[in-house]
């Protein structure tokens, strides 16, 4: 079953100057129940804007979203299912970061006790007492994300959530939001750190230009973005490299190091071309293909 | 309900309701002072100022009827013409009305607490003009809006509870103060001045004047809070409230529409506060005058509410 489910979803933003801004163009999206979704896109790709579409902040131009089974008219009867953080989180900024959460708790009936959980879930539980605005943007996201785990949601909706975090942090909230997806949990996670998506995430979609690029299993994903590469280290680059290309290979030289367009399985037969030209390899291994060469593969050759 | 309370809290709480709570006690308490020591028991002991009243109202009244300068608290705009026949009899009855026990006499009167409460109302307008559009203006501004509505989608529920936190926030602290204020003037009555007259009927009055005055400052933090609504942002309905009230009713509308004033804001609100229906809204009663501002108020509140169902929160 999928939580979060995106049809043909389009967004057009009208200046008042006139023109107009296309945020998401025809996005097709769904999110299956469970572990964690990476929604990735770079600055612009149209991420804060379905995600505003989603919980209903925003009004799509055309196209539908549902959520927990439910469309946008009948949000509200799955809201508190739902947590969520949208950018940078926002809440009274001369409240403390206790109060603020205990103000959003008691339109649910939760208690002080359950606003304690989240803030030492978070590493907050120290600093709940002072004001919000003079939180560092990384507190702000800590008290964010305790607000959105509040309701002891099946659902979380995180747009940025390691935003201003520093690397210490960037692990811990990594490894909070592998944990509620191994309670059961679905975390959909909007991210541009690539890096930490790869690590964390099941599933991911590619976002450019408000259209979904890409989008299925890691491994997938991975896998389609690029050609399988060979690294090819020798002494003799120059040589080997019009070795390999008299041979028929496709390559080039990167750094000190030749990238040969082949996959792994013909890597005896790299070694057996140098090796009858007296060339002998020093390193031979598959290139690592990482997400965020595909993301960048994939977006910019979107753009 | 659980919103309802929510807000409420958060009402009360905010810096700005306890900054304005604050400097209108030390108002209060510094106005208490001021008039204790500025009555005077002995001044009337020694002006037996029933002779010298009446000179001032023949003085007044002549005034009046032939058109000369007023020196009333709210100068009259609708006296028949100088020289009619209906001229006197409207001078006469504008003459009944005022008090000139204040020209001889430097006591402070218990019942001079219904004038007090009358112009301290318009402040206290005021205050709930600035309490209702900073309670949904900060929310915009800062963006917690958009946060509250990933908790509760349902705008409109968000847009009534905010403004019956507005309307009941603005209305306690206007009664609260306007007790205070009674409570700070009234030991310079007891002890210093006079509290003649302070008969039953004129206590259901002032409390009664002091509920309209409460109401007009329910009314005015839910005009605020629908335009700061509509706005978003607070400066838009300080701003909004001001040209309207100033350039609009004051000048445009009041000075070359006349047919306008009997449905303009300030007008009902002087009407509903003191009952001076002949002056500025003919005929109208506090309570019809009353009835129609909620009604502007309901409908200012009913388009932000619609207004903001429709918009995108960014």
């Amino acid at each position: 079953m999928a939580v979060i489910e995106v049809e043909a979803l389009h967004k057009e933003f009208r200046r008042l100057r006139g023109g107009r801004t296309i945020a998401v163009d025809g996005l097709d999206l769904s999110v299956p129940d469970g572990g964690v979704f990476g929604f990735l896109g770079p600055n612009g790709a149209g991420k804060t804007t379905t995600i505003r579409c989603v919980l209903g902040l925003v009004r799509p131009t055309a196209g539908k979203t549902r959520v927990l089974d439910a469309d946008a008219n009948r949000l509200h009867t799955v809201i508190d299912r739902i947590g969520s953080i949208v950018e940078t989180p926002t809440f009274f900024p001369t409240f403390s970061g206790r109060r603020n959460l205990r103000l959003l708790g008691r339109i649910d009936g939760i208690g002080a006790a359950a606003v304690e959980q989240v803030l030492e879930r978070v590493g907050l539980a120290e600093r709940g007492a002072d004001i919000f605005k003079n939180y560092s943007l990384g507190m702000k996201q800590r008290l964010g994300i305790a607000a959105a785990l509040l309701r002891e949601p099946e659902l979380l909706i995180l747009d940025e959530p390691a935003n201003g975090l520093d690397p210490a942090g960037i692990k811990e909230v990594r490894q909070l939001l592998r944990s509620l997806a191994d309670e059961g949990r679905t975390v959909f996670l909007s991210s541009h750190q690539l890096g930490e998506v790869q690590q964390i995430c099941d599933r991911v979609a590619i976002l450019a230009r408000g259209k979904c690029i890409a989008q299925g299993e890691v491994a997938d994903v991975l896998s389609r973005g690029q050609t399988a590469r060979m690294v090819v280290k020798v002494e003799n680059v120059d040589g080997a490299l019009q070795v390999l290309t008299g041979a028929g290979f496709d390559a080039h030289v990167e750094r000190d190091e030749i990238l040969v367009t082949a996959p792994a399985s013909d890597g005896a037969r790299i070694s057996r071309t140098l090796a009858l030209k007296r060339i002998y390899v020093a390193e031979l291994r598959p290139k690592e293909v990482s997400l965020e060469d595909v993301f960048l593969q994939l977006t910019e050759g979107g753009s | 309900m659980r919103l309802i309370g929510v807000e409420l809290r958060r009402a009360f709480a905010r810096r700005l309701t306890k900054l304005l709570i604050v400097v209108s006690i030390a108002g209060i308490v510094a106005a208490g002072i001021a008039v204790y020591f500025h009555s005077n028991r002995a001044t009337a002991e020694i002006s037996p100022a029933a002779p010298k009243i009446e000179d001032f109202k023949n003085g007044a009244f002549q005034d009046c009827v032939n058109g000369g300068p007023l020196d009333f608290p709210t100068p009259p705009t609708a006296l028949p013409p100088v020289g009619s026949a209906q001229r006197a009899g409207a001078c006469r009855d504008l003459v009944d009305q005022l008090q000139f026990n204040q020209a001889v006499d430097k006591r402070f009167h218990v019942t001079q607490l219904a004038d007090v409460l009358q112009h301290v109302s318009a402040f206290a307008a005021i205050i709930a003009w600035l309490l209702g559009s900073s309670l949904i203006g900060a929310e915009w501004r800062t963006g917690s809006m958009a946060t509250l509505l990933t908790w509760e989608p349902r705008r409109i529920r968000v847009t009534m509870a905010k403004a019956f936190a507005a309307v009941v926030a603005a209305f306690i602290i206007v009664m609260v103060l306007q007790g205070l204020l009674v409570g700070a003037l009234y030991p310079a009555a007891r002890f210093r001045g006079s509290t003649a007259g302070a008969t039953h009927e004129f206590w259901r009055s002032l409390s009664y004047l002091g509920l309209r005055s409460g109401g007009l400052a329910a009314g005015a933090a839910l005009i605020a809070f629908a335009v700061a609504s509509l706005g978003r942002s607070t400066a838009a309905a300080l701003g909004a409230g001001f040209g309207y009230l100033a350039l609009v009713e004051g000048a445009l509308l009041g000075a070359l529409v006349p047919s306008s004033r009997p449905w303009l804001i300030v007008r009902n609100a002087v009407v509903f506060i003191t009952d001076r229906r002949a002056f500025d809204v003919p005929g109208r009663s506090p309570e019809q005058a009353g009835l129609l501002l909620l009604g502007y108020a309901l409908g200012f509140l009913l388009i932000a509410a619609l207004v903001n169902q429709q918009r995108d929160v960014n």
